[in-house]
């Protein structure tokens, strides 16, 4: 299914099991359903737990914190992922840290969904990636899925089981595209093996992990562009790359999933959308520096959107965000360089 | 009678915060404590005035200048006092300081105008669970000029919500003068949102009381949402390290003759009984000091 | 420029094509005219042509499905193809639906290399080099395999197994009964036929004999003696065969080839001739005397023209103390090469391989290999003669001055019988005239038409030669070649005289269109026996 209908059925299934959820945003009512259609129809059935909210971000984070201070789990959808930097204050100075400055007087379950990414030609202000200012913020998970991760079971557990603030990051380019979840370990082209937990990290790979030139961490809608990429490498150059792709990205990051694979290949590859600086692929080199040293045999190489604004006509976005062709490119530079 | 006691009753909350502020400057100077603080010495009455109106069950938000509001509250000074000092009795465990309380229903945090959204949710999250609870929220002149108090009041009313807004006006944000931060009407500000509000311009305890009353009355009613905009005066600075250099003395002594906290006292009939009040409240005082110091310092 | 090069409609039936090959790689060079592919429709091929020129960037592998309207390849001034267009799949929306064979570029050119078909590749995801080479080796060991087995099921249908039940009974029968064997030959070839086996015509089984088998291929004219019980999980045996009487073979696998002939009482098996080695390969022309033994609890290979005297004796395994205690438990496979001599009583030890053309002396107990050409003899057998001793590259005078002595000897039996037969020393060569049968034996160096052979009109012309360059022979002519030793021409009891003299000399000719009678011949001699005092 399509994974906005997935949304839509798990959003559903929330609200039908968990009286204390209430799902928030602009527009989300019926019959709009939300910008991107995610929340449609659901305000008919549930129509005092869908509630539709003025155009005031910075404080419906708070609004949210507050709701979930008091034992309800607030949904709240920010139309936009750009428009996260108006809920940073409340992110940052009340719902992450209450529970910690409170001494755990309060717990702050507060979730927070919204679509980041570009592709879709909206501009510099509506196709940004910014994880990376969530990722700094201690006190809160980020999630970020890919068309492989089991949106269903993920939602069901960060709405329902968590305690802390959650911010779960979907990719607008994924909406259009199916669930393609692993069945026995296989996918299209791909072997697939899953990390276990409430947050699974998949490793993808086109031979049965029987070798590799590369780990190539990645994300949420980055995942089709990459495997896309990976499959050309495959088809042109016999060039195998392990594809790592978490789920929980923080806060803080824990690297464990990429051990097994880096000992394959000694090469580190992050691919993101968010800009390249200070952003997740560093926070995964530093970490991988420190802890894999003896692991890594070659220069770490971080594949992300130049520290640009993003342009709104297509030809242009395309040359700041990273899409299959310079992924294919860096990556077989990279490894046909430095072998 | 009742007034008597009634007024006694107030008084000993209003001189416990006023002590208590004045100890900790004191504390401070003597290298006791870390950090700063943020006293409210001339605010007393409003603390007192709308904690002890309010119902019991109400929930509490306020800022930086909690501290009367707490005591107010809580009858803890031993908690604050803990906090303060790092202490393992702290009611956050030295984590949160001065600003960052959480004592049952009673939440401070210390950046200005954020707590109100997060008050408005909580009314919220109280009004779908058909708790019948109100939440006030505490905030001051200088918080005017955040956007998201706009934000919620337009929520809260929007929404019917069972909040309280109460605003504080010392007159200063920080050393800022009132007139040079806040244009236009401050009640005007909450109508223009639809929500009640109630301008309290006394010095009289109960007069503010009274004004409380009814505004909890109003709230609780539908439930809709209330304002109150009180004046007063801090006569500390914003700050432990503020000299209030942009002051007159003249302006502080105006001031000094409308404090609702002196004019209390002298209204008390039984000087005896407010004596001893006041002695009880300082030996306790004391005994909260002793008590603190000798605690360990909070768990890491 | 560019210029894209789609499908076109080749015919109105089909929905898809199969772009079958490809003439050209990614970034060649392509003339104006050239054919670029070939494209399979379900009932014909179809070539496209360049219809200019332009360096080549194919967006289709080979073996794909392309329906009409995609666009298959491109023609451009560019020899790089941009990276973008790679990915772009919209242009052609039948493959990205379809489930094709992906595999890399280097598998696909490895597989046109080795003449793989991916399709035949079984497993999921994406075909790489290895893969392919992995493919193509166990092809080649599968290969092997078939080859190996199909030796014995040659030409076997799955449906021309011999069923179960009919085994079983012939087991039972063999037991106690003996009515099986003890019927007809016509009738037992009937029922084997009508079973599942192959047999060809002529074959023959002689009294009380029977074959067990899972698989039987038997080829025209072979002859099963009498109370000779053949058990093997799968046969095939060759053409005119002669098998002596009481025999008892047993072994997993036979395989043996035409004209073998075996002498009474030999014994194959005996002992582990069950396992997964227990394999028996014959080759032609091979003789096997009376009373030996072949144990088959590992592969025995015997190669062509090999002669197992008169109770040889080759043993493939060798154990009884306890390998514990530290003795010693052999199992090995014995290799016996085209042409070799096993001597009589000989004794072969597991594990040992004779070498063509050896020979193996009367007696001897064999257990190191032997060096083909070489003669080995004692216990334990050691070398008389080292290797290569033989074949020896006689000169013609010398071979000439054999056939000469061999003529001799044919006269004498000629005479024997109370013929004329004379010896004739010519300088060309030799000439043996059979009088009575008025046949002459001409023996030349080299034959060529219209030569003389001799005077006089004979009935017959049997003549022997190295060089045989006779184009068309006339109906009473037939040439024995030395060199390749083939007879050609008409065989009759007259080239067999000449075939006799020199088989018994170890020279042997095919074809061979008869066999020895089952019973020993009585010739009726014209005059009484002379004996000297």
């Amino acid at each position: 299914m399509y994974i906005s209908e997935a949304i839509n059925k798990v959003l559903f299934e929330l609200l039908t099991t968990n009286p204390e959820v209430y799902l928030m945003g602009e527009d989300i009512e019926s019959p709009y359903g939300g910008a991107f259609k995610i929340t449609k129809n659901l305000s008919e059935q549930f129509k005092s737990r869908v509630i539709n909210t003025p155009i005031s971000e910075s404080s419906l984070v708070g609004v949210a914190s507050g709701m979930a201070m008091r034992g309800l789990r607030p949904v709240l959808e920010i139309m936009f992922g750009d428009f996260m930097t108006l809920g940073m204050d409340q992110l940052v100075n009340h719902a992450s840290k209450f529970h910690y400055m409170y001494n755990g007087q309060v717990d702050v379950p507060m979730f927070i969904r919204t679509p980041m990414g570009g592709r879709r030609g909206y501009g510099p202000t509506h196709s940004q990636t910014l994880e990376k200012l969530l990722l700094g913020i201690p006190g809160i998970k980020v999630l970020a899925l890919s068309q492989r991760h089991s949106f269903h079971d993920i939602y069901i557990h960060a709405v329902t089981k968590e305690k802390c603030p959650v911010i779960l990051i979907e990719n607008k380019a994924l909406y259009s595209m199916r669930q393609e979840l692993p069945e026995n370990g296989r996918s299209g082209d791909f072997f697939i093996t899953e990390s276990a937990g409430p947050y699974p990290c998949l490793t993808l790979s086109l031979n049965n992990f029987v070798s590799a030139d590369a780990t190539v961490v990645t994300y949420g809608g980055m995942l089709p562009l990459v495997e896309k990429a990976a499959t050309q490498l495959c088809l042109d150059e016999e060039i195998f790359v392990e594809i790592v792709v978490p789920s929980l990205l923080g806060v803080p990051l824990d690297i464990n999933w990429v051990e097994a694979s880096l000992r394959r290949t000694g090469r580190l590859v992050i691919v993101e959308e968010g800009t390249q600086s200070f952003g997740f692929g560093s926070e995964v080199a530093a970490l991988a520096c420190s802890k894999y040293f003896k692991l890594l045999k070659y220069p770490v190489i971080r594949i992300a959107a130049a520290d640009s604004p993003i342009p709104c006509a297509r030809h242009l976005e395309n040359l700041v965000l990273p899409n299959e062709a310079n992924i294919y490119q860096e990556l077989k530079w990279g490894i046909l360089n430095d072998s | 009678m009742h007034q008597e006691e009634a007024k006694l009753n107030l008084y000993s909350k209003m001189f416990l915060i006023r002590s208590f502020e004045k100890r900790l400057f004191d504390l401070f100077k003597k290298g006791k404590l870390f950090g700063t603080t943020h006293g409210c010495i001339g605010q007393e009455a409003v603390a007192v005035s709308v904690v002890s109106t309010l119902p019991k069950d109400t929930i509490y938000f306020s800022n930086h200048r909690c501290h009367g509001h707490f005591l107010a509250y809580s009858d803890r000074p031993d908690l604050l006092l803990a906090e303060l000092m790092g202490k393992k009795g702290g009611v956050c465990a030295g984590r949160g300081g001065s600003q960052h309380l959480c004592y049952k229903d009673f939440f401070t945090n210390g950046v200005q105008g954020g707590i109100v959204p997060v008050a408005t949710g909580i009314a919220l999250a109280e009004k779908l669970k058909k708790s019948g609870r109100t939440v006030c929220v505490f905030i001051g002149d200088g918080t005017l000029g955040q956007g998201v108090v706009y934000e919620s009041m337009n929520m809260a009313s929007l929404w019917s919500l069972p909040i309280l807004f109460v605003l504080e006006n010392n007159q200063y944000a920080m050393s800022t003068f009132v007139r040079n931060a806040v244009a236009g009407s401050i009640t005007a500000r909450a109508e223009a949102f639809g929500i009640r509000s109630w301008d309290i311009v006394t010095s009289d305890v109960f007069a503010m009381c009274q004004t409380v009353q009814k505004a909890c009355d109003y709230i609780a009613e539908e439930p809709r949402p209330g304002f109150l905009a009180f004046e007063t005066y801090r006569f500390c600075g914003h700050s432990k390290s503020d000299e209030c250099h942009y002051r007159t003395a003249a302006e502080v002594q105006t001031w000094a003759e409308k404090d609702a906290f002196e004019i209390l006292q002298t209204s008390i009939k039984d000087k005896g009984k407010r004596e001893l009040i006041e002695q009880q409240c300082l030996n306790r005082l004391e005994e909260v000091v002793r008590e603190v110091e000798a605690m360990p310092f909070a768990d890491v | 420029m560019t210029h894209d090069i789609l499908v076109p409609r080749i015919n109105s039936n089909d929905d898809s094509y199969i772009l079958v090959e490809w003439e050209f790689s990614a970034g060649d060079f392509v003339k104006e005219g050239d054919v670029l592919c070939v494209i399979e429709t379900s009932k014909s091929t179809f070539e496209i042509h360049a219809e200019e020129s332009g360096y080549i960037h194919i967006f289709v592998h080979e073996h794909s499905k392309i329906k009409e309207g995609d666009a298959i390849c491109r023609l451009s001034k560019e020899k790089e193809m941009p990276l973008n267009e790679k990915f772009d799949l919209s242009r052609n929306p039948s493959l990205a639906s379809d489930k094709q064979i992906k595999a890399t570029k280097k598998a696909i050119e490895t597989a046109r290399d080795l003449g793989v078909d991916l399709g035949k590749m079984m497993g999921d995801g994406i075909i790489s080099q290895k893969d392919v080479e992995a493919f193509a080796q166990s092809q080649n060991v599968e290969d092997k395999k078939q080859q190996e087995v199909s030796f014995v099921t040659f030409k076997m249908d799955r449906d021309r197994i011999i069923n179960d039940e009919f085994l079983k009974e012939l087991l039972k029968d063999l037991g106690d009964r003996r009515e099986f064997a003890s019927l007809p030959s016509q009738k037992k070839i009937e029922i084997y036929r009508d079973k599942g086996a192959l047999i060809g015509e002529d074959v023959k089984f002689e009294r009380g004999s029977c074959i067990i088998s899972q698989f039987m291929d038997i080829g025209a004219g072979t002859v099963f003696g009498e109370n000779s019980v053949f058990q093997s999980k799968a046969m095939k045996i060759g053409r005119m065969c002669r098998f002596g009487d009481q025999l008892r073979v047993a072994s997993t696998l036979l395989d043996i080839g035409d004209l073998l002939f075996t002498d009474n009482g030999i014994k194959i098996g005996e002992g582990g001739e069950w396992g997964p080695e227990s394999i028996l390969k014959i080759g032609d022309s091979c003789f096997i005397g009376e009373e030996c033994m072949i144990n088959t609890s590992r592969t025995v290979t015997i190669g062509n023209e090999v002669c197992l005297a008169y109770g040889a004796k080759i043993f493939t395994h060798n154990f009884w103390q306890p390998v514990l205690d530290g003795y010693a438990a052999l199992f090995n496979p014995v290799k016996i090469n085209d042409g070799s001599v096993i001597g009589v009583n000989v004794v072969i030890m597991p594990g040992v391989e004779v070498g063509a053309g050896s020979s193996v002396l009367t007696n001897s107990l064999l257990a190191t290999n032997v060096p083909s050409g070489s003669v080995y003899a004692g216990i334990p057998a050691m070398m008389i003669k080292p290797a290569g001793s033989y074949p020896i590259n006689l000169s013609y005078d010398e071979r000439e001055k054999m056939i000469y002595k061999i003529f001799e000897s044919l006269a004498e039996d000629l005479s024997f019988k109370g013929d004329d037969a004379q010896v004739l020393q010519e300088k060309e060569g030799v000439k043996l005239i059979w009088r009575n049968e008025n046949t002459v034996f001409v023996y030349r160096r080299r034959l060529k038409s219209g030569d003389d052979l001799g005077a006089g009109a004979f009935k017959r012309w049997v003549l022997l030669t190295f060089e045989n360059v006779l184009e068309d022979l006339k109906d009473a002519i037939t040439v024995f070649d030395l060199s390749k030793k083939e007879v050609n021409g008409k065989q009759d009891e007259y080239s067999d005289e000449l075939r006799e003299a020199l088989r018994k000399r170890g020279i042997r000719f095919k074809p061979i269109l008869w066999r020895y009678k089952r019973r020993a011949q009585w010739i009726d001699l014209p005059m009484p026996l002379k004996f000297e005092k």
